[in-house]
């Protein structure tokens, strides 16, 4: 059999529609044939009688013309019985012409030579009679009396056998017309249900992909791009299932990288938000330090001028105080942007140590314990990590004890760090504390710098130290903390050879 | 989908055949209005229209012998067996200028007439089944009916076992001369009983076919000549009539019949036993002979002046095997 899965509409229909055409047009062509059948048989019927009625009807007029011509003579009856003679003659040659050879063809030749005698004989009386010769016309019009009586009766026999003949095939006609019609009716209500069942059939076809396809779309519109759309072979409807599931596809790989894209920009935004933090980081440093010094020239010119008046007045401890605290000031100024040596920021401690015995005396010592390698004090490191870490060791360590406490500076080195512990013997400090402070910075970090002490503070937090020093070295063990045996240490493990700074700087002001 | 392609086409396949079938029955509607050939001839004979199969194979044997010589044979059929009605009916046909005509003689005057006028519009005549009238210079063609009369003594005897009191029904000849007519059958019959001494003929009768008196005379021959054992017909449409009447008196088996022809009803009273038996001419024979020797006059030939046919005897005996014979040959 073959495969229409994946000829198209277009051709089935076309061929459908023109076989239906065919079909009619046969059944057509079936009818007028059959009409056209029964019109030559039904014409052939009459056709054949016609002329014999035509000289049956002659026959009579002929023989009252030889009548009344033979009694009165008269050359109208003549001329008029001539022309019957040759009307009847012409008719009687078609018959004999036309003679066909059957039981009842045969008549009509025997009819038509019976005739042409008879004629003979009726012309012999005209003859007689044209002649005076008076037995003679008798003896012939009495036999054309008799010829005619007969072959009127002949003829009457024949169109009677016609007749009969004739119903008889008007019965096998009619019954002909009869099944024509009941064909035909059948055809047509056939033809009615079938095309009409075929174009319910179609319209199916047609209708019921086209359906499932919009459920499929309306499954994708809500996103559900995991439709398995049953393909259909061939066919305009398979074109369009094919199109459907490649824009499916398609959709679902746009989909999948416009995804992609969103996840990328929100890595992105995430890295800057960090920055942004680190950057807040240091303002925010940079805000407490400069409120923590109201116009920290003048008070650093103020106090510079202190110590100059006290050197002038020989007062020697006033005035190594006073210049203590202007480093401390001057320090300060320089602002956390700058990188300095790590020696510079030990000598920073040692001025605001200096500051603190003055203040507290003999409760607060101080030991520095350096290395021999003195190239580790060389060493470039971000500005005021270790001041902060010492002030804290004195505000939470040994301002809390009533006898006081040491503050210990220890440097030490290897090959590739330098080493620095800010010791103290205070109070000590929690593990959790510990654990806090060397968390990840977050906004806690924040908040906890904001909420301490302000009293004795330059104002930097120990995590803003921590954070600034991971930031800048981007390594979390650059600082430790460690609290054993009252003994609080915090660890600063610095690289050597590390040339970030520029770096670093232009990626805080970006 | 392919099913219905399917049903497309197969309408559309009985569709033509159908178209075939009705141009192939229009084609074939005009080859019935050519005719097929000039015939060489046209023969009228003269034929009878009633159910004595006689007519019915007579007419096979005639068509057939037509086609085989290619000439057409018309059957101008009269009621029955009538002088006027034949005379009327040679009359048409002589003023249809036919080629030919055959006829079963009636009488010897008339048909010797009617015979002289076809003669003089230059047709030729010929007649069949008649041996009983000579008509000068016209062929017959038919059985013997010396053979037939025979042939019915000869049955007779049987019948009777050699010892019987017969009566002979023949039809009026309608002519003064029956003495030929009869003579002839009779010698026949006559030849066959005189082996036979205690068998002997009591009585001829003369039967008007025309006026259906079977009955009556029957009856009056029954009653008259008690004696009478035998009926002997010679005419196939009395033959069954004779044996009613002999039924209806209750002498079956008491008169026995011996039959001429081999209508149906004489086969089933053959069968029954009322009939002893009945001798038939083969008339199939007789048909298809008239038209050939007609046509060999034509075809210059010489022929005899009498062509015999065989005559059949049928009894109870051999009933079925003539039933056959007639009833293929009928087709």
């Amino acid at each position: 059999m073959l495969n229409f899965g994946g000829v198209k509409f277009r051709t089935k229909l076309l061929v459908f529609v023109q076989l239906s055409i065919l079909v009619v047009l046969l059944a057509s062509v079936y009818v007028y044939f059959s009409l056209q059948i029964l019109i030559r048989d039904t014409t052939v019927m009459y056709e054949k009688t016609m002329e014999l009625t035509a000289v049956y009807r002659k026959m009579d007029s002929i023989q009252q013309e030889i009548q009344f011509y033979l009694s009165t003579n008269s050359s109208d009856s003549l001329i008029s019985f001539y022309d019957y003679m040759n009307e009847i003659k012409a008719g009687a040659d078609k018959l004999i012409k036309n003679v066909s050879y059957t039981p009842e063809g045969i008549k009509s030749k025997n009819a038509a030579n019976m005739i042409i005698n008879y004629l003979e004989h009726a012309e012999q009386a005209i003859m007689a009679k044209r002649g005076r010769d008076i037995d003679g016309y008798t003896a012939y019009y009495a036999l054309t009396v008799k010829e005619n009586n007969d072959i009127m009766r002949y003829i009457e026999e024949i169109m009677s056998g016609e007749l009969i003949s004739t119903s008889n095939s008007y019965a096998a006609i009619s019954k002909r017309i009869q099944f024509a019609t009941t064909f035909n009716n059948i055809l047509i209500i056939g033809v009615i249900i079938f095309v009409s069942s075929m174009i319910f059939s179609f319209s199916f076809q047609i209708t019921k992909p086209i359906t499932k396809l919009a459920a499929y779309a309306k499954r994708v519109s809500v996103g559900d791009f995991d439709v398995e759309v049953q393909s259909v072979t061939g066919g305009e409807i398979g074109v369009l299932y094919n199109a459907f599931n490649s824009m499916v596809v398609s959709i679902k790989k746009f989909i999948n990288e416009i995804q992609e894209k969103a996840r990328l920009e929100a890595s992105l935004n995430e890295q800057r938000l960090n920055n942004l933090k680190m950057k807040n980081e240091l303002r925010e440093a940079e805000l407490l330090a400069l409120q923590s010094q109201i116009n920290p020239h003048f008070i650093f010119n103020t106090i510079n001028i202190g110590a100059k008046i006290a050197m002038l007045e020989g007062d020697k401890r006033t005035c190594t105080y006073l210049e203590n605290a202007a480093d401390i000031f001057r320090y300060n100024l320089r602002g956390l942007d700058s990188y300095v040596p790590l020696k510079e920021e030990i000598d920073n401690v040692r001025s605001y140590i200096y500051l603190l015995q003055i203040r507290f005396g003999e409760s607060v010592n101080f030991k520095a314990d350096f290395c021999e390698d003195t190239k580790a004090l060389g060493i470039i490191v971000p500005r005021m990590i270790l001041q902060p870490i010492a002030e804290n060791a004195y505000i939470h360590g040994i301002s809390e004890v009533e006898d006081g406490g040491t503050i210990t500076l220890k440097v030490r080195s290897n090959e590739d760090f330098v080493y620095v512990y800010v010791m103290d013997n205070g109070i000590g400090i929690t593990q959790e504390k510990i654990n806090e402070l060397l968390g990840d910075m977050g906004d806690d970090d924040l908040q906890m710098v904001l909420a301490s002490k302000r009293g004795h503070t330059t104002g930097i937090g120990v995590s803003n130290v921590i954070n600034r020093l991971r930031l800048y070295y981007n390594r979390n063990d650059t600082v430790d903390i460690k609290c054993e045996k009252g003994l609080t240490q915090v660890i600063f493990k610095l690289p050597r050879n590390f040339e970030k700074g520029a770096n670093y700087v232009s990626s805080i002001n970006s | 989908m392919k099913y219905t392609y399917s049903a497309l086409l197969l309408a559309l396949v009985l569709l033509i055949a159908m178209l075939v079938n009705l141009f192939a029955s229009f084609y074939n509607g005009d080859d019935k209005l050519t005719p097929q050939g000039e015939p060489r001839y046209h023969f009228i004979l003269i034929t009878q229209d009633n159910n004595d199969p006689f007519w019915t194979m007579y007419k096979n044997g005639a068509t057939k012998a037509g086609e085989t010589k290619n000439v057409f044979v018309e059957f101008v059929d009269i009621k029955y067996k009538d002088a006027a009605l034949t005379i009327n009916a040679v009359e048409m046909a002589i003023l249809s200028n036919v080629d030919g005509i055959a006829l079963q003689p009636f009488d010897v005057k008339e048909s010797t007439e009617i015979l002289q006028k076809v003669r003089d519009a230059n047709i030729t005549a010929i007649t069949f089944e008649n041996d009983v009238f000579y008509i000068p210079e016209i062929s017959t063609v038919g059985s013997n009916s010396y053979e037939v009369g025979f042939a019915s003594g000869e049955m007779a005897a049987a019948a009777s076992g050699g010892k019987a009191d017969i009566a002979v029904l023949v039809n009026d000849p309608g002519a003064k001369d029956s003495k030929q007519y009869n003579s002839i059958k009779y010698q026949g019959l006559l030849e066959a009983i005189s082996k036979y001494p205690e068998m002997t003929v009591s009585q001829i009768y003369t039967l008007d076919t025309r006026m259906f008196e079977v009955d009556k005379l029957t009856n009056t021959i029954l009653n008259e000549n008690p004696d009478i054992d035998l009926i002997i017909c010679s005419d196939s449409e009395n033959t069954p009539g004779v044996a009613q009447v002999v039924i209806d008196s209750g002498k079956v088996g008491n008169v026995k019949i011996i039959g001429y022809g081999a209508m149906p009803q004489t086969m089933n009273y053959i069968k029954d036993g009322v009939v002893y038996g009945t001798i038939a001419a083969d008339s199939y024979s007789i048909g298809y002979n008239t038209v050939i020797q007609l046509a060999d006059i034509f075809d210059g030939k010489q022929i005899s002046e009498f062509y015999n046919t065989d005559i059949y005897a049928i009894t109870s005996r051999n009933l079925e095997e003539y039933r056959e014979i007639f009833k293929t040959e009928e087709k």
